[in-house]
């Protein structure tokens, strides 16, 4: 009797003991967010995980992020350099709300695009707060991410104007930071200070990933951006690209259709099938799921036949397959450089499957660049005549078979020319309002058409269905 | 029993007390006759206005200085009334105005709802031209090394050289001295950062220089504006502007007066640097002005 409750009580004392272990397991077979961060090559994988998180999914479900593929619509839909194929302001759909700046907050591109970015920033704060895993030299990952994340907020802030900031991988209970709108001022801050970051410590290897003159690049913009611009820093950038050689114009067809040239700065890179996109198919005639989206304005065709030079046969197109009325198509992403021939449908014959096209997106390529140093140089006055601005904007028109010499560069000028060298490239937009044309210009084209632009229009609603989960912490931009 | 009886009676009792005056009160309250509305005013059931408008705007200045547009911010309203404080105004949601001269103007917009509240907000435009800033000529510290040894201390940088002389030699400087490269193999600059420079602007250094015919080799005098180093090697990379003299063209009689034009690219501060190559030469009355 006694013998058995000895054998007991040891008993129950290896039960207790052993349960410590056997209650928080760590598990040897299987991944967590936990225990995998530890080695460079892990926290690597952590950042092609951000890139893609830009690339969003090429399909065209509504439920998941599509990333920078849905970008056209927020910003170059909204410009007044592109509009739905059947120009219908009453289109309710929400592709239709941004030609006519009827933007509805709870557009589903919006939040599709909002949810996208936020998305990326996650990944990418989680690849910053496990840098600390790691004891070898983890500056390369930290730019990296650092640069991602920054370009990431650019948009955002650009867009939306204040935006929670989240600088670290939120807990459930942080529901303050996930809604409360911070001034666009302390974006900024981050912005620049993260860019910076990206800009000592990277090299020039790669044009799809962060590189040092992505970063350089970006960081003009930003500077260019800020409410009191930093002319003289945004210069110094656009020369450290300038001088460092690396880049240069091709010849414009190549700028599209030759992946990653020796103007490309930053691209979003896309391989056909696998790892694809689907913008290409929706800038065509019905071969995407939509009759056809991002289709140029008359406005934008006549100031490219006008300004463009050679860059008017290259940039656009009129679309064969429609037949009612004039319409024209984008040139610069025809679906791994097909464009379907004039057959009704369209007869694709090096695309493998022009739904799922391998184009890169450019996001900064050299002649940007040009365009921003003549800005700089410019430094808010109406116009420059100063050699080195000339010099840069010259070498833009120059490649556009636009030789004659020019000797003095007004705002509109330098407007136009970005206009007609980079439209399709979603920077129209930023444009007008960086350089202070956009209620202008844009209610100019609004009148003329029948839209309803009003200065509210600027930025995008915050998506009503953040604003709804915010328990009143999230307030809606005015005008919506 | 008959306890059970008495309960079951009692609370019969007072539940149909209960249901009588539930019944009651209703009808009472439901009342849809005329007569129980008879005192009530149209508006005495009207909720008060929960989302009064609040009338907000920001300025954005056009193209040139007297056109301004402003853009609506107001919450909660559909009707505006714009004034913009030189007699004109308008209707529309965003403003504009072209001013007709320079002055303080106080834009005030009204915003009104469809009940007739309203909000407004003022907010003063200062409507000035704008005046074209100077461009900024740099200071020069001992631009004709006129103070004898102590006239060498700006011109200092031992990481790329020796420091200058100073002479006295009659017909080698203008004022009381000048600065002196000696025969070369003593490898003596002169480096100076000089600033403010407003950015992209052609600015002109002029200066008196001679040689002296020491060597038989054809002496060369360098003057170049650099951005700030303290690395020979980088010099070449830093140069924003160069001009280099030789003794063959200039002669060795008497002063001669060079001039570097330049511009000052993305710097508001660069540095003057000089030295001299295979014979001795002098430099002195260092000016700088600004060309536009």
């Amino acid at each position: 009797m006694k013998f058995k409750t000895y054998i007991a009580v040891i008993l129950l004392g290896i039960l207790a003991t052993s349960c410590n272990d056997f209650l928080d397991p760590e598990p040897s077979s299987a991944i967590t967010s936990n225990n995998y961060y530890s080695t460079l090559a892990e926290l690597e994988t952590g950042l092609i995980g951000a890139y893609d998180a830009i690339q969003g999914v090429g399909d065209f479900d509504k439920d998941v992020n599509h990333g920078i593929q849905y970008e056209f619509y927020i910003t170059e839909m909204r410009s007044g350099n592109t509009a739905t194929k059947i120009a219908d302001p009453d289109d309710f759909s929400d592709a239709g709300q941004f030609e006519s700046f009827n933007v509805l907050p709870i557009n589903g591109l919006v939040a599709n695009y909002y949810d996208s970015y936020y998305e990326v920033i996650y990944r990418t704060n989680v690849v910053l707060d496990n840098l600390g895993n790691v004891s070898d030299d983890t500056s390369m990952i930290e730019a990296e991410a650092k640069f991602i994340r920054a370009y990431a907020y650019f948009n955002l802030v650009r867009l939306f104007g204040d935006v929670p900031l989240v600088d670290h991988v939120l807990s459930p209970l942080e529901s303050d930071a996930q809604f409360t709108r911070v001034d666009t001022s302390i974006i900024y801050d981050l912005i620049i200070s993260d860019l910076i970051t990206a800009e000592e410590n990277l090299d020039n290897t790669y044009k799809t990933r962060a590189s040092k003159a992505a970063a350089q690049g970006l960081l003009a913009k930003v500077y260019l951006t800020l409410e009191n611009p930093e002319y003289t820093k945004a210069q110094i950038m656009c020369e450290k690209i300038i001088n460092d050689g690396s880049f240069s114009l091709v010849d414009f067809y190549d700028v599209f259709y030759t992946e990653l040239n020796e103007e490309i700065i930053f691209a979003i890179g896309f391989n056909s099938l696998n790892d694809s996109q689907t913008f290409s198919s929706q800038f065509m005639n019905s071969v995407g799921p939509s009759s056809g989206v991002n289709y140029a304005t008359y406005d934008l065709v006549d100031d490219i036949n006008e300004f463009g030079g050679i860059r008017a046969q290259y940039s656009f197109r009129q679309d064969p397959n429609h037949l009612t009325s004039v319409r024209y198509q984008c040139a610069k992403y025809f679906p791994d450089g097909d464009d379907g021939g004039t057959s009704n449908p369209h007869v694709f014959e090096i695309s493998a499957n022009p739904r799922l096209a391998g184009n890169d997106w450019i996001v900064l390529r050299y002649a940007d660049v040009l365009l921003m140093h003549v800005e700089a140089i410019m430094g808010g006055a109406n116009e420059t005549s100063a050699g080195a601005a000339l010099s840069s904007f010259q070498q833009v028109r120059d490649r556009a078979g636009l030789t004659d010499l020019v000797t003095e560069i007004s705002v509109d000028d330098l407007l136009m020319e970005r206009r007609v060298e980079l439209a399709f490239e979603n920077h129209r937009l930023f444009d007008l309002i960086r350089l202070g044309r956009a209620e202008s210009v844009l209610s100019q084209y609004s009148t003329a058409n029948n839209f309803g632009f009003t200065a509210t229009d600027l930025l995008l609603p915050m998506p009503q269905n953040e604003v709804n989960l915010s328990d009143g912490l999230m307030t809606q931009n005015p005008g919506y | 029993m008959k306890n059970i009886n008495r309960l079951v009676n009692f609370v019969s009792q007072k539940l149909l007390a209960i249901l009588l005056i539930i019944t009651l009160s209703i009808t009472v309250a439901c009342d849809p006759s005329i007569d129980a509305l008879a005192f009530d005013l149209p508006e005495a059931n009207s909720q008060e206005d929960l989302t009064p408008p609040s009338a907000a705007f920001s300025v954005v200045e056009g193209n040139d200085y007297l056109t301004y547009s402003f853009s609506n911010q107001s919450v909660s309203a559909t009707m505006y009334l714009w004034e913009y404080g030189d007699g004109n105004s308008s209707t529309g949601i965003d403003g504009a105005n072209i001013y007709p001269d320079e002055g303080t103007y106080t834009v005030t917009l009204t915003a009104t709802d469809n009940l007739g509240v309203s909000s407004t907000y003022s907010e003063e435009v200062v409507v000035v031209e704008p005046e074209i800033p100077p461009t900024l000529i740099p200071v020069i510290l001992e631009p004709g090394f006129d103070n004898g040894n102590d006239s060498r201390d700006p011109w200092r940088n031992s990481s790329l050289g020796g420091v200058i002389q100073i002479t006295g030699s009659s017909g080698y400087y203008e004022g009381s001295n000048g600065a002196k490269l000696p025969d070369p193999g003593s490898d003596r600059i002169g480096y100076q950062m000089i600033s403010e420079f407003t950015p992209n602007k052609t600015y002109s250094l002029s200066f008196k220089y001679r040689f002296k015919n020491d060597t038989d080799d054809n002496g060369l005098l360098h003057v170049k504006m650099l951005t700030e180093t303290n690395d020979p090697a980088d010099i070449e990379a830093n140069t924003v502007g160069s001009i280099t003299f030789s003794e063959d063209v200039a002669g060795v009689e008497a002063l001669a007066t060079g001039t570097l034009i330049f511009n000052s690219g993305a710097n508001s501060s660069l540095a003057i640097f000089f030295y001299n190559e295979f014979d001795e030469a002098y430099i002195d009355s260092f000016e700088i002005e600004a060309l536009d």
